[in-house]
């Protein structure tokens, strides 16, 4: 229920969102179209920093101190959503650079920051995949916790270091306000892209809970089997 | 439609991506749920049935050697 209802809502926001982004939305004096990409990169970048793993970063503290395989499941649906939406990140990143610095990929700190935090988040999945359980799970917690290092660090590199990447649009550290027309389809982009990760953690989480109870089923079927043939 | 400039290409490449991406990992996540749902429909189905009480054939021991000769 809950399911269809998160997306039912992330579908109706995600289409007021793109009607919003090709119709409501003005182009930028200086870079033109281009700018409309920003209006869904920067959300998913947002996202995926702030929700997707710092859930991973939660799930994983709460993995270790309570040895709950419910913490494991959020935080690897929620890692994994957070990193098909970091891969976005940086593939809309370069489609928008291209235009506007003439370049698909520049060695930037916050573009090399967030590469690598990508690497770190697919590591984190892989451990997650291939270490057997119950080691799996908590060595892929040790590696959410230390990940999330990465995370302030891509906030801040382009305080930190001289960087082509623009600075933050919103939030605290932000030097000038935009306009509010920018800031509310901003917030717009956010709550769509929030409800649709909300959506797809929850699937995800849904499939890890039912693929461990058909396995315990099985074991349970395989049992019987065993049982009966002696 | 609004009128669109010379990055506008850019625009529409990086909208496409994001959109077959995002949807089809959605379907493919919502596809995987209902499959996985399904298998464990079958194995629940089974176990339970597994747990009822069997019909058998077997005669009542009134009757264990069978119809007597009239």
């Amino acid at each position: 229920m809950t399911t269809r209802v998160l997306g039912f809502a992330s579908l109706l926001l995600l289409a007021a969102n793109s009607y919003a982004i090709f119709f409501v939305a003005r182009p930028d004096r200086v870079q033109g179209d281009a700018a409309r990409i920003v209006y869904f990169h920067v959300a998913m970048a947002l996202v995926a920093l702030f929700i997707a793993f710092v859930v991973v970063f939660i799930a994983s503290i709460a993995f270790l101190r309570t040895g709950d395989l419910k913490w494991d499941r959020l935080g690897h649906a929620s890692g994994e959503v957070g990193l098909v939406f970091t891969t976005l990140v940086l593939i809309t990143g370069a489609v928008w650079g291209y235009p506007i610095w003439g370049t698909w990929w520049s060695w930037d700190p916050k573009l090399t920051t967030t590469l690598i935090l990508w690497f770190m988040y697919l590591g984190y999945l892989m451990v997650r995949s291939y270490a057997e359980p119950p080691r799996g799970p908590r060595y892929a917690a040790i590696v959410g916790i230390v990940a999330f290092v990465d995370v302030p660090i891509v906030y801040l590199s382009s305080y930190w270091w001289r960087t082509l990447h623009p600075q933050p649009v919103i939030g605290p550290l932000a030097d000038q306000q935009p306009s509010s027309s920018i800031v509310w389809l901003l917030l717009l982009s956010v709550v769509a892209f929030t409800v649709f990760y909300a959506f797809l953690v929850r699937l995800r989480y849904d499939i890890e809970r039912s693929e461990a109870a058909v396995a315990d089923l099985g074991v349970a079927d395989l049992g019987k089997v065993a049982h009966a043939s002696t | 439609m609004p009128v669109l400039d010379h990055n506008a290409p850019f625009l529409l490449w990086a909208f496409g991506i994001t959109a077959v991406v995002l949807g089809g990992y959605g379907l493919y996540l919502w596809s995987r749920l209902k499959a996985v749902k399904a298998r464990l429909g079958d194995y629940s189905a089974r176990n339970v049935s597994a747990a009822a009480p069997i019909a058998t054939a077997a005669q009542p021991a009134s009757r264990a050697k069978g119809p007597s000769a009239l």
